[in-house]
């Protein structure tokens, strides 16, 4: 009898101690905390590139953020390269190109020059120098 | 003779048994959210506290990327405690103004299941991972931004 009373004991106390530490429940309101990254500093490089009939393809090194790492992407623009006149950028080249090449494709015929821009969503860098003239023959 | 002393002895034993159950009852109303009432006849808990963690954030965030929250809490109570949520609770702003607040692109996703410990007493600077994205939506102002999460923490006794 003293064994079965001593283990209904036992069991009890185990019960209500799991029962007791379950509902301990500590809440807090406050606020946490992060950082982003910026590539507010980060110039573009000046981008490499040849012409094939009426197809360009650009090359530039990455570009990177303040921390080092490389940005995620880039906004290429195309000047005529007599009167720097900004030129509307077209298929494969336009838009965010999340790589560091590109081709551009029905470039008519002209002289171009490009530029690079880091870029993140909408975040932007420093628009780098342009390339050297890229000449698209008729 | 016999019967009856047994009797009595199981009598003693469920009341005894029974009183067990009723502090453990006891025990588990006790409170330590929000109001800070409890029914214990011990202390009384208190609720957690954040401060301010910029001190510890490092520059994570950027348009289609995430990050990790980064909370200074003190646990005030008198026993260990193991924070298993956190959640969102208000407008994420930022200290780059009102440009950048207008669109942070920043949201914070609910985290269940954590385990993150602050001992007795202590205070902890906690890092609650991959909990906050940024969208393509966020301002070009939201560079080098230090974004303020309200929150709110829940935890459990590690004691």
């Amino acid at each position: 009898m003293r064994t079965a009373v001593l283990g209904l004991l036992a069991i009890a106390a185990l019960v209500a101690a799991g029962v007791g530490r379950s509902a301990w429940i500590p809440t807090g309101l406050g606020n946490g905390k992060i950082g982003s990254k910026t590539m507010a500093a980060s110039t573009g490089n000046v981008p490499s590139g040849s012409a094939s009939s009426h197809s360009v393809t650009l090359t530039w090194n990455a570009s990177h953020f303040a921390d080092g790492a490389n940005v995620p992407s880039y906004v290429i623009k195309r000047y005529n390269a007599l009167t720097n006149a900004l030129q509307t950028t077209l298929a494969n080249c336009n838009g965010l190109v999340g790589a560091t090449t590109c081709t551009e494709n029905s470039v008519p015929t002209g002289a171009w020059k490009y530029t690079v821009t880091p870029a993140a969503g909408a975040w932007r860098g420093i628009e780098g120098g342009m390339s050297a003239t890229i000449t698209v023959l008729i | 003779m016999s019967i009856t002393r047994n009797k009595r002895r199981v009598v003693v034993a469920a009341i005894v048994v029974a009183a067990v159950i009723a502090v453990g009852i006891g025990i588990a109303a006790w409170s330590i959210g929000g109001s800070g009432n409890g029914y214990a006849k011990a202390t009384t808990a208190s609720s957690l506290t954040l401060a301010d963690a910029t001190a510890f954030t490092t520059a994570q965030l950027y348009p289609g990327a995430t990050g990790d929250l980064k909370l200074r809490l003190t646990n005030p109570n008198s026993f260990p405690v193991r924070v298993t949520a956190v959640s969102g609770n208000g407008t994420i702003t930022s200290d780059k103004g009102a440009a950048c607040d207008a669109s942070t692109g920043v949201t914070f996703t609910n985290q269940s299941g954590l385990a993150l410990d602050v001992g007795a007493g202590a205070t902890a600077t906690l890092t609650v991972p991959s909990s906050v994205s940024m969208s393509n939506a966020s301002d070009n102002t939201c560079q080098a931004a230090v974004f303020t999460v309200p929150v709110t923490v829940t935890g459990t006794s590690n004691a």
